[in-house]
């Protein structure tokens, strides 16, 4: 699994893993991050069970296990939290901070050890280390329970599946040139995007946000320019395509 | 506990294999170590002529280093895996074992039966290659503890090499110094790797 240091400040740093080779062709190849203050770690949206393996054995590149106090699920899929039992079977005294809608289901992959801390519809923060992070409500942006996660120091937005587009493994890391990215995203945001409500709430939100990198949970991370050329794109989209 | 065990598998593997990654990383700061020395024993000629057959056996152990190096961080994401599997199908069984507490009539069932041996089985087929790659990913790491424990002799030959080396005694001096703390955290990460392996 590919590891990277994208994020490097005097008080924290960001780790993104992903581009797993061994990753089944079947199965969305997603992305996982980290992010390490002091001698506390959060892992967001650790990603699905056949993943639990080559994610340990990388964040163990980067931190102690003992580190790792604090996990993080946007929402309920099993992409991005269905290794929760292996988890939770691995960390000691470890907090999932997930929306409160979910608790009931995400139990379901199993959770005796670790503790659910439920955030609720209007967000909240979290103390890392000597850092805040801010969780963004995104409901509707796909599921009814969901939320970004922003770091105000770094100016990082890990928008989950907001910006994911559906790429080859070997896709690099950033976007490059917006419009050409474009057909990489378009399909999924229409088809698994349920609201036009909820896509212009979170559009207006981010515009009020300092946003320098944008981190989905799909495909790649944009930069500078090209997360406000997403949200312009994104604006104008007409979303639930089934419903057509 | 069967299960218990199975998990500490997993941190064991993943433990080592990230362990293994800052062995590679300083087996490949060795190999870059040893193309800087024997351009240093080029340019000394004569004065350094014994520091530039070193270099060759430096490059030599530190390519082996990296080759065993990734053949252990292959095998141990395949062993965390194996180690996993073994966790779901121990896992299988305990919630047919509550099947069968609650339906006695199943022991007579032979659909039931099937699936519970074939499930043990599997488990233990598991647990068979667990133990092979423990006992591979052991060989592997003696391997690099033989070239490293050649490597620290290397090191004090290099310095010895390095003050008959007159004008280029500090170049060669500090290669030397680059070995010996290379060897050293390759050794370190080595013993660490099987202070784990002794944790399975």
């Amino acid at each position: 699994m590919h590891s990277e240091v994208i994020y490097e400040g005097p008080t924290h740093k960001w780790v993104m893993f992903g581009r797993d080779p061994d990753c089944p062709d079947k199965i969305i190849d997603t992305n996982q991050y980290m992010i390490i203050s002091g001698d506390e770690a959060i892992v967001l949206d650790p990603g699905g069970v056949e993943l639990f393996a080559p994610m340990l054995s990388s964040i163990l590149k980067y931190v102690e296990l003992e580190q790792i106090k604090y996990l993080f699920a946007s929402h309920q899929d099993p992409d991005i939290i269905s290794s929760l039992g292996f988890w939770d079977k691995t960390l000691v005294n470890a907090k999932l901070y997930s929306p409160w809608l979910w608790e009931g289901f995400i139990r379901h992959f199993g959770m005796d050890n670790i503790e659910f801390v439920p955030i609720p519809d209007s967000g909240s923060t979290m103390q890392l280390g000597s850092i805040s992070l801010n969780f963004i409500p995104a409901h509707y942006l796909h599921s009814s329970g969901n939320f970004n996660v922003y770091d105000p120091q770094a100016k990082i937005l890990m928008s989950g599946d907001i910006g994911a587009a559906l790429e080859d493994k070997s896709a690099p890391l950033y976007v490059k040139d917006f419009k050409e990215h474009i057909p990489a995203m378009k399909m999924f945001h229409q088809r698994w995007m349920p609201s036009n409500q909820a896509k212009n709430d979170w559009c207006k939100r981010i515009r009020n946000m300092d946003v320098e990198m944008m981190m989905p949970q799909h495909g790649r991370i944009f930069k500078g320019e090209h997360v406000d050329a997403f949200v312009n794109w994104f604006e104008t989209l007409e979303v639930a395509s089934a419903l057509k | 506990m069967a299960n218990q065990n199975s998990i500490q598998v997993f941190i064991v593997a993943a433990n080592i294999s990230a362990i293994l990654s800052v062995a590679q990383q300083e087996a490949k700061k060795l190999s870059l170590t040893a193309k800087n020395a024997r351009a240093i024993a080029i340019r000394a000629g004569e004065k350094a002529m014994g520091f530039k057959v070193i270099t060759d056996f430096i490059d030599e152990f530190a390519s082996l280093t990296i080759e065993c190096a990734n053949e252990i961080n292959e095998q141990s994401l395949h062993f965390a895996k194996v180690a996993m599997n073994s966790s779901n199908y121990k896992e299988f069984l305990r919630r047919l074992d509550h099947v069968k507490m609650r339906n006695h009539e199943l022991e007579q069932s032979q659909v039931f039966t099937e699936l519970y041996d074939q499930t043990q089985e599997t488990a233990r087929t598991c647990d068979i290659e667990c133990e092979k790659l423990v006992r591979n990913l052991e060989s592997l790491l003696e391997t690099i503890q033989t070239q490293m424990r050649a490597s620290g002799f290397i090191a004090a030959t290099s310095k010895v090499e390095a003050a008959r080396a007159e004008e280029y005694k500090d170049n060669l001096d500090s290669v030397a110094e680059n070995i010996a703390v290379a060897s050293g955290t390759i050794m370190n990460c080595v013993n660490k790797s099987f202070h784990w392996l002794r944790e399975y």
